[in-house]
């Protein structure tokens, strides 16, 4: 088992169905930022596997070749607990029947949480929508964690 | 600047989707967080609200570079800006309209007390770009344009003051659909707001006052810049504004004298808007909502627009009657069978009619010159001009709101019913009507505490005897 940030409870976590957004460096020193639809947290090889819509995060996927580091924030509406992770290593690759299925699963809880969280349902159908054939997966080795959640307790590294 | 412009995503700048920030370090290395508030400054600029000193502020302050990613909340549709971090403002208009705004989305998101700004980050946006996706078709918007220019049409055939609050806020109900609202005039020597007219209330609150700094009309009126909130917050409520103001006037006289506030008692949506007077914040249009997200960026133009045309048409009446020439005294009426006891105390120039409070301030001490000459000489008829000229009156510097002191005063009366009126007969001219004998009573700023109960026995008359 390697170590790193990612353990079980934080791995539910990241595959229950919540807002995931992400970020790189662009070629031009500027932030990127993207969200991602689902994702497959493997806590054994401590590594995510983010699965995103290609066309909306064309620049996004074309940067993390070169930039070779990203971050991944996942928040739940409701709760608003919030963990980033910060990682290199990336792969890009296309979606497996696996990652297409996911993305399914965890859009329509996510739908779910908004529509308690007081979106109607067509708002937040339309906010999780997503283009199955146009899915691509990006993987990354996280190697710090950090506490998000608004309030005191904010920005701290989780343990590795 | 892209062609897609930042008024044209306004919307996306409400709130309900919170936003997304990456940021990068100096080293390249990228964070990414949820952003509680973008707002809007100008077609040009935003600010970001700093709450924490976090990884975002530290990357932002280093690199001055961020990329925002906001959503539609009507359409769905995705927006990314590139944002040029300029400076922070830590007080101001712009720091306090972001204030109030956040307590808003703080209660919204269930984090009252989390939530607190620090500062406002001001940047300039580089670029807009729509973000390919799904987008929801936008129903079809009402012309805000139109009813401004309708409601403004309707203020401008007004020609007092009093037809002028009324027609606006009927306006206001018949164009916009806004059922709560009112008129408030600045007391700028007290440091409050008192209600001159009210449409959509159990109780026309007309006399509340509201200090100045206090909830969103209080900070709307201090800081001159409307004050919009879509999500009720209790930090910004009237109940704290009117329990310090009973607080310091002291509670048992404040609770003779305090006329309720009439406002919701669980509003979701609110705006404020300044009313410029010429130098100065001369009062606030207030509306409110009991649904959430009732007026937005287009809804707070539209008004902003109503209430500076109320400004212009106040000064425009209150000039036109400043001019009307003196009333001379008649002769004396026909003395009524029944009396009325006018007590005035002159610490604070309050106005009991027998036992009941009426007015205090420059309004009761207006009323309290029209009772002593009308006993006195027997006179009914009076002019703006001679009232904005009598020492007595103690009128504030900034003497032009005297004309919403008197529409004040006469909707006080009016709504007592009882047997003193003040009716207009003719441009800044008015009359005293009375149905009963005025027995005046003056009580001087020594002896008012214990003649201030309302269930006490008169105080002695300052002169020793009842004037008539």
């Amino acid at each position: 088992m390697t170590a790193g940030p990612l353990d079980a409870e934080l791995a539910a976590f990241c595959e229950s169905g919540v807002s995931i957004v992400v970020a790189c460096r662009g070629p031009d020193g500027w932030p990127i930022v993207g969200l991602a639809v689902a994702c497959a947290a493997d806590a054994a090889a401590q590594r995510l596997r983010l699965i995103l819509s290609r066309e909306p995060n064309r620049a996004l996927l074309s940067a993390v070749a070169q930039s070779g580091a990203l971050a991944a924030t996942f928040s739940q509406p409701g709760s608003h607990r919030s963990i980033q992770f910060k990682g290199g290593a990336l792969r890009e690759d296309a979606a497996h029947p696996d990652d297409i299925r996911r993305a399914a699963e965890q859009t329509d809880a996510f739908c779910r949480t908004l529509v308690q969280a007081g979106y109607s349902e067509a708002l937040a159908s339309a906010y999780c929508a997503h283009n199955p054939a146009d899915l691509a997966t990006l993987s990354f080795s996280p190697s710090d964690a950090f506490l998000q959640t608004p309030g005191p307790g904010a920005g701290g590294a989780l343990p590795r | 600047m892209s062609q897609l412009n930042l008024d044209a995503i306004r919307d996306c700048l409400e709130g309900f989707v919170p936003a997304k920030i990456a940021t990068c370090d100096a080293e390249g290395i990228p964070n990414v967080s949820i952003l509680s508030q973008v707002h809007y400054v100008d077609r040009e600029h935003v600010a970001l609200s700093y709450q924490f000193f976090n990884k975002t502020r530290r990357n932002v302050l280093a690199t001055r570079r961020a990329h925002v990613q906001v959503v539609d909340p009507v359409t769905m549709a995705h927006y990314r800006l590139r944002l040029a971090y300029l400076e922070t403002q830590t007080e101001g208009p712009l720091f306090e309209t972001m204030k109030a705004r956040l307590a808003g989305i703080a209660t919204y998101d269930g984090m009252e007390g989390v939530f607190r700004l620090l500062g406002s980050d001001l940047y300039r946006v580089l670029s807009i770009e729509r973000v390919p996706g799904l987008m929801l078709p936008a129903p079809p918007r009402r012309s805000l344009l139109g009813a401004a220019r309708r409601c403004c049409a309707r203020m401008s055939a007004c020609t007092e003051l009093s037809d002028l609050f009324d027609a606006t806020l009927a306006e206001l109900r018949a164009l916009f659909g806004i059922e709560h609202a009112m008129v408030l005039m600045a007391d700028a020597a007290a440091s409050h707001l008192y209600t001159v007219a009210s449409i959509g209330y159990a109780h026309s609150g007309i006399g509340s006052e509201v200090a100045v700094g206090e909830g969103v009309i209080g900070v709307c009126a201090r800081e001159g810049v409307p004050i919009r909130i879509t999500h009720a917050t209790s930090e910004y409520g009237y109940g704290r504004a009117v329990a310090e103001s009973a607080r310091r006037s002291g509670m048992s006289w404040a609770s003779m004298t305090e006329i309720p506030f009439p406002g919701l008692q669980q509003p979701h949506s609110q705006v404020a808007l300044p009313i410029l007077g010429e130098s100065r914040v001369a009062g606030v249009l207030f509306v409110e909502s009991t649904r959430a997200m009732t007026f937005w960026y287009d809804d707070e133009d539209a008004l902003a627009v109503i209430a500076s045309h109320l400004g212009a048409m106040m000064r425009a009446i209150q000039h036109e009657e400043a001019a009307a020439p003196a009333v001379a005294a008649p002769g004396p009426a026909p003395e009524p069978a029944r009396s009325l006891v006018v007590r005035h105390y002159q610490a604070d120039d309050s106005i009991f009619l027998d036992h009941d409070y009426l007015i205090k301030g420059v309004a009761g001490a207006i009323f309290w010159k029209l009772a002593r000459e009308h006993v006195q000489q027997g006179r009914t008829e009076f002019s703006n001009r001679e009232l904005r000229l009598d020492p007595e009156i103690r009128l504030p510097e900034h003497a032009e709101n005297l004309e919403a002191r008197l529409v004040l005063l006469q909707r006080r009366l009016a709504e007592r019913a009882g047997c003193v009126r003040i009716e207009k007969c003719g441009r800044g001219r008015f009359r005293l009507e009375v149905a009963m004998k005025l027995v005046l009573q003056d009580v001087g700023p020594g002896s008012e505490s214990a003649a201030r109960g309302a269930t006490q026995p008169a105080a002695r008359p300052r002169d020793g005897s009842e004037m008539r």
